[in-house]
C-alpha cells in the first residue's frame, strides 16, 4: 500500500476511534435528547436542500452517530436480567434481531456510500467470438421463439455469434423415462424446439443426463461450444440490439475480467405490484439491487453474477471447470470463486434486456425461497468473510449480500416481540418512556432517513419491511430447512407465464391472514391493557404502536396475496413507431401506440367509415429501429373502436408463421432499450418520508379492506391454469 | 412497685369517704387520688421537672430532640460508656410526647440495648409527655460503645390513606432522656474523652482551661488538641471552649482538660503527680469535686506528643467510613467506586411491614472528588415481597437526600417476589461527604380503600424488605473541583488528604478565636477522619501559599479577601444591619406560574412540552457554553454565620473561610454551623445560616478541575461524560466535529480505494 493510501487508512482509523469513544460516552439522558434531535434536524436540512458530494458523507456520517450511540444503550442498558430467562430470551432474541439490522446497515453504509455513476461503455476495435445460452427447461415455444429472435438480431458481426438452446426438458434421459407422460413430453419437445431453432438458425442441444440443474446444463453448453465469450439469457430475457455492443468492450481493457453484468429489467409488474397497483409510478423492488446496490459493488470489485443478461469470459471459467453448481444460485456462486480466483467484474447500469417477473404469488415465493436457501448454501459452504483469494472490500460486500437473506428471521422476531408483552406481559425490553423519546425514537427517525438518504427515489418508506414481511412466513422453513440439510433444497420451479384469470386468494395466503388475526388480537390486547393497567400505560402505548405498525403491513399484505385479475399476461410498452397497417388488401397509415409480447395497439388514421371486425387478420409493416429495411408481421384484429379525428384505435394479436415474423416481433419490443430506461427514470422520484408513509398508511388501509373482502366472499378458487404458455424455469 | 400495690386500696378509701361528705369539693380527689391509681401495672412515672439536672444522670438522646415519624421509624446510635457509668446505671429513663392521631392500643415503642430488647410499650403520651423507666439487666452495658435502638410503629386511630401517615410522630426529650445513676469515672484519658456523652440539649463540650494559650507555641498543640478531641468522641454537635482562668462547674456532657506546664498548671491543680514536673504527663485529677483531663509537659513540644498519642490509631491511614455512629450507627462505609452494599452491612435489617407507608433509611460517604452527578446511575438490586393484598397502584420509591430519584411501579396481582431486581437510582443528588438513601414503600391495598373501623389494625404483613437487597454503585468520575464548600466540609476534602500543611489565620489569639477555631478544625478532622496538620497565624500575609482556613469576624476582614471568596467586600457594614436581600422567597415569574398551568391542564402540546421539560430537567443552566460570574454575595441579616469556600492567590489551593457579622458572635457562630443538621446543608461556594428560620442560603460558581490530568484514562472517560452531560452544547458541538472528520475521512478514504468514477 502506497504512503498516501496508508496515511488516509490511518487517520480514518483515528478519526474512527475518537467517534466511537464520542459514541459510548455514558452521558445523561438529556445530553442524547438533545443531541439526537440536533442530529436528525441537520439531517433533514440537508436532504432539503439537496446538497450532494461531502454533505451527503456528513449526514451518513451524522445518521452513524445515533445509530451508535443506540446500540451502545441497547447493549449495555436494556437487557432483561439473566435470572428472569422468561424476559432474557425473548429479549435476547429480539436484541440479537435489531443487532442484525444494525449490521446490515453497516454494511449497506459501506457499499452504496458512493456508488459508480454509470460510464460510457468502451467502443470494441476486435470482434470476438460469442456464444449465447439460452437454457430451458419447461417454457413455452412462443415465449423461447421471442428470445432466440431476439438474440439472432443482436447488433454484431452474425460470424462471430452462435445462438445456443439449451434443453434441459428434452434431455436423453426424459426422453427415455419410464414414467410414460414425461417421456412423450419430452420426445415432443425435443421435437418441436429442434424444428424451431431450424428455422431460426439457432443451435439445439439437449444433454444426456440432468445433473446439477442449471450449472450443469450450462457446462455442457460449454463443452460444446468454443466462443471466447459466453452471453447467458434466461428463457424470457429478450436482449435489446445493442446488448454486445455495450458490454464487450470491456473484455479488451482488462484482462482479469471474467464478467460483465447488466440489470434485469421486467416488462411486467411482479405479483406485489399487480395486486397493489403500483407498477406505473413506484420503482420495482429489484431496481434498488439493479440500480443503486450493484453500483456499489461494483465500485469495490464485488458485483455478481445475477444468473442471466451477463457475458462470461471462456478462459475464466475454465479455471473453475466451469460454472459452479454445489448451491442452487450457481450463479452468486461461481462469481465468488472467480473473484476468489483474483478475476475482476464490471456492472452496466443500463437495462440491456426486458424479463418477465412471477406471475402468482406463489411463484414469487418460490423462486426468492430458492434464491435465499442458495445463499444460506454459500454462506455454509463458502463463508465469504474467510474466503481466500477475495479482498476485504469484496468480503464485506458478499457478507452484504448472503446476510441480507437472513431477514425472515429478523422481520418475524418484530413482528412477534411487541406480542410477548402484549398477550403474556413479558418485559423483554427495559426502557423508560423519557428513554424511548431520546433513544429510540431518534434512532428510528435516523434510521429512516438514512435509509432515505441511501435509497430514496430507488425504494419508497416501507416498501422494504413490506416485501420482507411478504416473504418472511414462507422463506422462514425455507432457510431453516437449509441449515439443517444444507446439500438437499429442493430447486423448484417459477411458473412465469400464468395468467391470473380472475381475482382470487393466494393458495399460499392462510399464514398472513393467521397472522393479521393474531397482531388484531394484540391491538384488542393492547386496549385492554390501557383499560385495566393505567399506571402501565406508557408501555403499553409504545409497544400498541409497534404492534399497531406490524399490523399496517400485515394489512398491505393482505392485499399482496389477493391476487388480482389481470387479463393481460404480458405487459404494455409505449412506444411511438410510425408503421403501415394493412386490413385486408388496403393499407392504413398508422402509428404504434403500445406494443407486448402478445400483441400491440395501433392508431389506424382514416378519413371516412374505417372497419375492422375481430378476428379478421391483417398485417403490420414498419421499418427496423437501427436500420433501413422495412419488416412485417401479420396479425389478427382483438378489437377497433375510433377515437375521433379520424383515428381508429385497433387491438390485435401477433400471429407469426415464419422466423422474420419473430424477429420483427423481437424488434418491436427488444430493439430499443431507451423505453426501458425512460419508463425507469420516470418512476425513480423520491416522496420524501412524511409523504411516503402516508401514502404507504393509506395504501395498507385499502389492501387490507381488499383482502378480507377477498376472504369473507372466499374466492378460493382453483389455482390458476397454465395457458398453453406453460411455464419456465427461472 | 409491690408495696406501692398493696398501698392502693387503702388510698382509695378515704378518697371514697371524702366524696361522700363534701360532694362538690373537688379539691380532695385532686390530693388523694395520684396518677398511679390510674394505670396500676404500669411502670410509669410522671418526672417532676428539676432546674439543675442532679450529676447522675447520662444523657443519651445525641441530637437532642429527636423526633419519630410515619408507620414505622427508628433510631440506633452508640453511645461510649465509661466503664464505671456502664457498671452503675441500672435504669435507662425515656421521656417522649406524641401525636393525637397515635392509636395506642395498636402503636408501640421498643427500646432495645445492644441487641437486647428491653421494652416495648404502648405509644400514649398525649396529653402530657410520658417518661418510660426501664430497667438494665446487669452486664447489659459495657464500658466503650453501647448500641441503643429506639423503634416507633405507629398506627392511625382512623384514617387508612397514606397522606394521614403524616400526622404521627413520637417526639423524644432529651431532657428526660438518661441513664441513672450514672457514676461515671473513666479509666484512662481516651475512655474519658470517648465517653463525654452530652447534656440535656445533645451537646457535648470540652472545655480547655490552658492559662498559656495566647503563647504563639501553645496554639498549634491545642488547636491539634481539640481535633484529637473530637476525632475520639465524634459526636454530632460537639464545641470545644477554651478558658484562661477558671474552669465551669462540672455537668453532664462536659470534660474539663487542664493543659499546660508544670508552672503554669501548678496552682490550679494540686493533686498532680510530682513525677509531672519533669516527665509529660496525661491523665485524669481531680479538681473542685470532679476528674479532670490533665496534659501536663516539661514544654509545648511535649506537650504536642502527648495530644498525638490521643489521636485514634486509624487516624493516619485513609478512612474507609465516615463517622456517624455516635448519632447514626452504624459508620457510614465511604464509597470510592465500583463497591456493592447490602443493607445489612448498612444496619438495615429484614423487616415485614402492614401498615400503608413503609420508611427506612441507609447512608453512605462519597470522596470529595465525586463528579458524575450528571450522568451517573446507581442500581439498587432490590429483595422484597408484596402479599396479595398490595394492589397495582402501590409503588416503591427510592428518595436520594430527600429527592426522589427513582420509582418501581407495583403492578403484578396475587402478590410478588422481587428477587434482584434492578431499580435504577439517578445519582443527581449525591453529594461529596455524606448521603441517605430512603426506601419507601407506599402500598394500596382493598382494605385501606374501604377503611372499615379497624382497618389500621391490620397484622398480616404486607411487604417485607429483605437485607440482602444490595446497592450497587459503578466506578464513578473521580475529579476534584474548586470552589467546592459540599467538598471542603462535609469530607474534609482536599484540605485534610493534601500533603501540605495547612495555614489557619486568626485575627488575635484569644479564647474566644481560639474556641471558635477548634471547634471549627475539629469538626473538619472528624469529616476527614484525621487531623489537620495547620500552622495557626495572625498575619494575612503568612497564608498567601499553600490552603488555609480563615477563621474570623467580618469586621475584622480586609476586602480582598472578602472578594477572593466572591462576598461583597462590605459586608462587615451591611451584614446586621442591612435590608433583607429578599432570598427568602422565590419571586413569582412568568416561566413558574407556565410550569404549573402547563402540568396540570394545559393543551396537549403545552402538557407534553412540560413533561419533557420535567422529565429531562432541560434546564437553562446546561445550555451556556460559558456561564458569568454571579454578582458578590451579601448574607441575610437573618443569618448569623457564613461559610464560604475560594482560592487562594497562587491559585492551587483552597482557601475555607467561616465568618460573623462581629466578633461577639464567633463562637456561637461557630458552634451553631458545626451542629451536624446544619454542616451538612453547605454547598455551593457560600452558604449563610438563619437559625431563626432553620434556612440555609446558598451560591454557586462555576467550578474548575484539580488535578485530573494524573487519573487513569478510564477516569477521564467518566468526567467527559459528566462535563458534557451538563454542557449540552459542548457535546452538540462535539458530535458534529466528528460527524465532519468522520465524513472528510471516509471522502477520503473512497477516494482512495476502489474504482473511481
Amino acid at each position: 500500500m502506497s504512503s498516501g493510501k496508508f496515511a488516509t487508512v490511518m487517520f480514518w482509523l483515528v478519526v474512527m476511534a475518537g467517534f466511537l469513544v464520542l459514541a459510548t460516552l455514558p452521558v445523561s439522558m438529556q445530553a442524547q435528547l438533545v443531541t439526537g434531535v440536533f442530529v436528525v434536524v441537520i439531517m433533514i436540512v440537508i436532504k432539503e436542500l439537496k446538497a450532494e458530494g461531502p454533505w451527503r458523507q456528513l449526514a451518513l456520517a451524522l445518521g452513524l452517530t445515533v445509530v451508535g450511540r443506540y446500540v451502545y444503550w441497547r447493549t449495555t442498558q436494556t437487557l432483561p436480567p439473566t435470572n428472569q430467562l422468561q424476559n432474557f430470551i425473548p429479549g435476547v432474541l429480539l436484541y440479537g434481531a435489531e443487532m442484525y439490522n444494525v449490521l446490515m446497515l453497516l454494511l449497506s453504509l459501506f457499499v452504496v456510500a458512493s456508488p459508480l455513476k454509470p460510464r460510457e461503455a468502451p467502443k470494441p476495435t476486435r470482434w470476438p467470438s460469442v456464444d449465447i445460452f439460452v437454457p430451458t427447461y419447461n417454457e413455452d415455444a412462443g415465449l423461447l421463439a421471442n428470445t432466440l429472435a431476439a438474440a439472432k438480431a443482436l447488433d454484431y458481426p452474425g460470424d462471430r455469434l452462435n445462438v445456443w438452446l439449451l434443453d434441459d426438458g428434452g434431455t436423453d434421459q426424459k426422453c427415455q423415462s419410464a414414467d410414460l407422460l414425461v417421456s412423450r413430453t419430452a420426445i415432443a419437445r425435443r421435437a418441436e424446439l429442434s424444428a424451431l431453432c431450424q428455422e431460426l438458425g439457432v443451435h439445439y442441444l439437449a444433454r444426456p443426463r440432468n445433473e446439477h440443474a442449471k450449472a450443469g446444463n450450462l457446462n455442457y453448453g460449454l463443452e460444446h461450444s468454443s466462443g471466447e465469450l459466453i452471453a447467458v439469457f434466461d428463457a424470457d430475457h429478450a436482449p435489446a440490439r445493442e446488448f454486445l455492443r455495450e458490454t464487450t468492450g470491456y473484455f479488451e481493457q482488462d484482462d482479469k475480467l471474467f464478467l460483465v453484468q447488466t440489470p434485469h429489467f421486467f416488462i411486467n409488474p411482479d405479483p406485489l405490484e399487480r395486486n397493489l397497483r403500483t407498477f406505473d409510478f413506484m420503482p420495482s423492488e429489484n431496481e434498488m439491487f439493479y440500480g443503486i446496490i450493484q453500483r456499489g459493488l461494483d465500485k469495490w470489485n464485488a458485483a455478481f453474477f445475477c444468473g442471466s443478461a451477463a457475458v462470461l469470459r471462456r478462459a475464466a471459467l475454465a479455471t473453475t471447470h466451469g460454472f459452479k453448481g454445489s448451491s442452487i444460485t450457481e450463479d452468486c456462486e461461481t462469481a465468488l470463486a472467480l473473484h476468489a480466483a483474483g478475476g475482476t467484474s464490471v456492472y452496466v447500469d443500463k437495462p440491456l434486456i426486458a424479463g418477465l417477473q412471477p406471475a402468482t404469488f406463489a411463484s414469487f415465493i418460490g423462486q426468492r425461497s430458492r434464491w435465499a436457501q442458495g445463499m444460506m448454501q454459500i454462506l455454509m459452504f463458502h463463508f465469504p468473510p474467510l474466503k481466500r483469494g477475495l479482498t476485504l472490500a469484496q468480503r464485506l460486500c458478499y457478507m452484504s449480500s448472503t446476510l441480507f437473506w437472513l431477514f425472515p428471521l429478523s422481520r418475524m422476531i418484530f413482528l412477534l416481540a411487541p406480542l410477548c408483552y402484549l398477550f403474556l406481559g413479558l418485559e423483554i425490553f427495559s426502557a423508560s418512556g423519557t428513554e424511548f423519546l431520546a433513544y429510540i425514537m431518534t434512532y428510528m427517525m435516523a434510521n429512516l432517513m438514512l435509509q432515505n438518504y441511501l435509497y430514496g427515489s430507488f425504494r419508497w418508506p416501507w416498501i422494504s419491511e413490506l416485501y420482507e414481511y411478504a416473504q418472511s412466513p414462507h422463506l422462514l422453513p425455507a432457510i431453516v430447512s437449509v441449515w439443517f440439510n444444507p446439500r438437499k433444497p429442493t430447486f423448484r420451479v417459477t411458473a412465469k407465464d400464468e395468467a391470473i384469470d380472475s381475482s382470487r386468494l393466494s393458495e399460499i395466503g392462510t399464514p398472513f391472514f393467521v397472522i393479521f388475526a393474531l397482531l388484531v388480537g394484540g391491538v384488542i390486547a393492547t386496549v385492554w391493557r390501557l383499560y385495566t393497567e393505567p399506571y402501565n400505560a406508557d408501555v403499553a402505548v409504545v409497544v400498541g404502536g409497534w404492534n399497531l405498525l406490524n399490523l399496517v403491513l400485515a394489512g398491505c399484505a393482505l392485499g399482496v396475496v389477493s391476487e388480482r385479475a389481470d387479463r393481460q399476461a404480458s405487459r404494455r410498452v409505449a412506444v411511438n413507431r410510425r408503421c403501415e397497417f394493412r386490413l385486408g388488401d388496403i393499407w392504413y397509415e398508422a402509428s404504434l401506440a403500445n406494443v407486448s409480447t402478445m400483441g400491440a395497439g395501433l392508431h389506424v388514421f382514416h378519413q371516412g367509415a374505417f372497419e375492422a371486425p375481430a378476428g379478421s387478420t391483417g398485417e403490420i409493416r414498419f421499418r427496423v429501429h437501427d436500420g433501413a429495411d422495412d419488416i412485417s408481421v401479420p396479425v389478427a384484429v382483438r378489437r377497433c373502436h375510433a377515437q375521433g379525428n379520424n383515428l381508429f384505435i385497433v387491438g390485435c394479436e401477433y400471429k407469426p408463421t415464419e422466423p422474420q415474423h419473430r424477429r420483427a416481433i423481437a424488434d418491436l419490443i427488444f430493439a430499443n432499450s431507451e423505453l426501458w430506461t425512460s419508463f425507469q427514470a420516470s418512476r425513480r422520484h423520491n416522496p420524501g418520508v412524511v409523504r411516503g408513509t402516508i401514502w404507504f398508511v393509506s395504501l395498507a388501509l385499502y389492501q387490507m379492506l381488499r383482502g378480507l373482502g377477498y376472504q369473507i366472499s372466499r374466492r378460493g378458487g382453483e389455482p390458476s391454469r397454465p395457458r398453453p404458455f406453460g411455464g419456465k424455469s427461472p | 412497685m409491690k408495696r406501692l400495690a398493696l398501698l392502693l386500696p387503702l388510698l382509695l378509701v378515704p378518697s371514697i369517704a371524702l366524696a361522700e361528705t363534701a360532694p362538690f369539693d373537688m379539691s380532695g380527689e385532686r390530693q388523694s387520688v395520684t396518677p398511679e391509681a390510674t394505670a396500676p401495672a404500669r411502670p410509669v412515672t410522671i418526672a417532676t421537672p428539676v432546674e439543675t439536672p442532679p450529676p447522675s444522670r447520662h444523657y443519651i438522646l445525641p441530637t437532642g430532640e429527636t423526633t419519630l415519624s410515619g408507620e414505622t421509624d427508628r433510631r440506633v446510635w452508640s453511645l461510649n460508656l465509661d466503664a464505671a457509668t456502664a457498671a452503675s446505671a441500672t435504669v435507662l429513663s425515656l421521656g417522649y410526647s406524641n401525636a393525637v392521631m397515635v392509636a395506642p392500643e395498636l402503636s408501640t415503642l421498643t427500646v432495645t440495648v445492644n441487641d437486647q430488647q428491653l421494652a416495648s410499650e404502648a405509644i400514649q403520651a398525649v396529653e402530657k409527655p410520658a417518661t418510660l423507666r426501664l430497667t438494665l439487666p446487669p452486664g447489659l452495658l459495657k464500658s466503650g460503645p453501647n448500641r441503643f435502638a429506639v423503634t416507633a410503629k405507629q398506627r392511625h386511630r382512623t384514617d387508612c390513606t397514606i397522606a394521614s401517615t403524616y400526622e404521627l410522630w413520637t417526639r423524644l426529650d432529651p431532657a428526660t432522656s438518661f441513664l441513672e445513676p450514672a457514676n461515671g469515672g473513666a479509666d484512662n484519658s481516651l475512655d474519658a474523652i470517648r465517653a463525654v456523652g452530652v447534656d440535656a440539649n445533645g451537646v457535648s463540650r470540652f472545655t480547655i482551661l490552658a492559662p498559656a494559650l495566647d503563647q504563639p507555641a501553645a496554639v498549634a498543640p491545642l488547636l491539634r488538641l481539640s481535633q484529637a478531641l473530637s476525632l475520639a468522641a465524634a459526636m454530632p454537635r460537639q464545641a470545644v471552649s477554651f478558658v484562661k482562668d477558671t474552669l465551669p462547674p462540672a455537668a453532664p456532657g462536659q470534660l474539663a482538660l487542664v493543659v499546660g506546664t508544670p508552672a503554669e498548671v501548678a496552682a490550679l491543680l494540686p493533686n498532680l503527680p510530682a513525677s509531672s514536673a519533669d516527665k509529660p504527663f496525661i491523665g485524669l485529677v481531680p479538681h473542685g469535686g470532679a476528674m479532670v483531663l490533665a496534659i501536663v509537659g516539661p514544654d509545648w513540644g511535649a506537650i504536642a506528643s502527648l495530644v498525638s498519642g490521643l489521636l485514634p490509631a486509624s487516624a493516619q491511614g485513609d478512612a474507609a467510613s465516615l463517622a456517624t455512629a455516635a448519632w447514626q450507627a452504624p459508620d457510614a462505609p465511604l464509597v470510592t467506586g465500583d463497591r456493592q452494599l447490602s443493607l445489612a452491612e448498612l444496619g438495615l435489617r429484614t423487616e415485614e411491614f402492614s401498615g400503608r407507608q413503609f420508611h427506612a433509611d441507609v447512608a453512605f460517604a462519597l470522596p470529595g472528588d465525586f463528579y458524575a452527578n450528571a450522568y451517573g446511575e446507581m442500581i439498587v438490586r432490590l429483595d422484597a415481597a408484596f402479599s396479595p393484598e398490595v394492589r397495582a397502584g402501590s409503588r416503591f420509591n427510592i428518595y436520594v437526600n430527600g429527592h426522589i430519584a427513582s420509582s418501581v411501579p407495583i403492578n403484578a396481582v396475587g402478590g410478588s417476589i422481587l428477587k434482584s431486581l434492578p431499580v435504577r437510582v439517578t445519582m443527581r443528588h449525591l453529594r461529596p461527604g455524606l448521603n441517605r438513601l430512603t426506601f419507601e414503600a407506599d402500598l394500596a391495598t382493598a382494605a385501606d380503600a374501604a377503611c372499615l373501623p379497624g382497618a389500621t389494625a391490620t397484622a398480616a404483613p404486607r411487604f417485607a424488605l429483605f437485607d440482602t437487597t444490595s446497592i450497587d454503585i459503578p466506578r464513578f468520575a473521580r475529579a476534584g473541583q474548586r470552589p467546592d464548600l459540599a467538598a471542603l466540609t462535609a469530607i474534609g476534602y482536599p484540605l485534610a488528604t493534601g500533603d501540605r500543611p495547612v495555614a489557619l489565620y486568626l485575627d488575635h489569639i484569644g479564647t474566644d478565636t481560639l474556641s471558635a477555631a477548634g471547634t471549627l478544625l475539629g469538626k473538619l478532622a472528624l469529616k476527614a477522619g484525621r487531623p489537620i496538620d495547620v500552622q495557626p497565624t495572625t498575619a494575612l500575609t503568612g497564608i498567601a501559599a499553600g490552603p488555609a482556613v480563615l477563621i474570623a469576624a467580618a469586621d475584622h476582614l480586609p476586602p480582598d479577601v472578602l472578594v477572593r471568596f466572591n462576598i461583597a467586600a462590605d459586608v462587615a457594614s451591611r451584614w446586621p444591619s442591612g435590608a433583607p436581600t429578599g432570598a427568602t422567597t422565590p419571586a413569582a415569574t412568568l416561566n413558574g406560574w407556565r410550569d404549573r398551568l402547563a402540568a396540570d391542564n394545559g393543551n396537549p402540546l403545552m402538557r407534553a412540552v412540560a413533561w419533557v421539560r420535567s422529565n429531562f430537567d432541560l434546564s437553562s443552566t446546561g445550555w451556556h457554553l460559558a456561564a458569568g460570574v454571579p454578582p458578590a454575595f451579601l448574607p441575610d441579616p437573618s443569618t448569623s454565620v457564613l461559610a464560604a469556600a475560594g482560592d487562594n492567590p497562587a491559585g492551587d489551593a483552597d482557601w475555607l473561610l467561616v465568618t460573623t457579622p462581629d466578633g461577639a458572635h464567633l463562637v456561637d457562630g461557630v458552634e451553631t454551623l458545626t451542629r451536624e443538621a446544619n454542616w451538612q446543608r453547605l454547598s455551593g461556594y457560600v452558604s449563610a445560616y438563619a437559625p431563626a428560620a432553620d434556612r440555609m442560603d446558598s451560591a454557586s460558581l462555576p467550578t474548575r478541575f484539580v488535578g485530573v490530568g494524573t487519573s487513569g484514562l478510564a477516569n477521564l472517560r467518566l468526567i467527559a461524560a459528566n462535563w458534557l452531560s451538563s454542557n449540552l452544547l459542548a457535546f452538540v458541538g462535539l458530535v458534529l466535529v466528528f460527524a465532519v472528520l468522520l465524513a472528510a475521512t471516509t471522502t477520503a478514504m473512497h477516494n482512495r480505494f476502489g474504482r473511481r468514477d
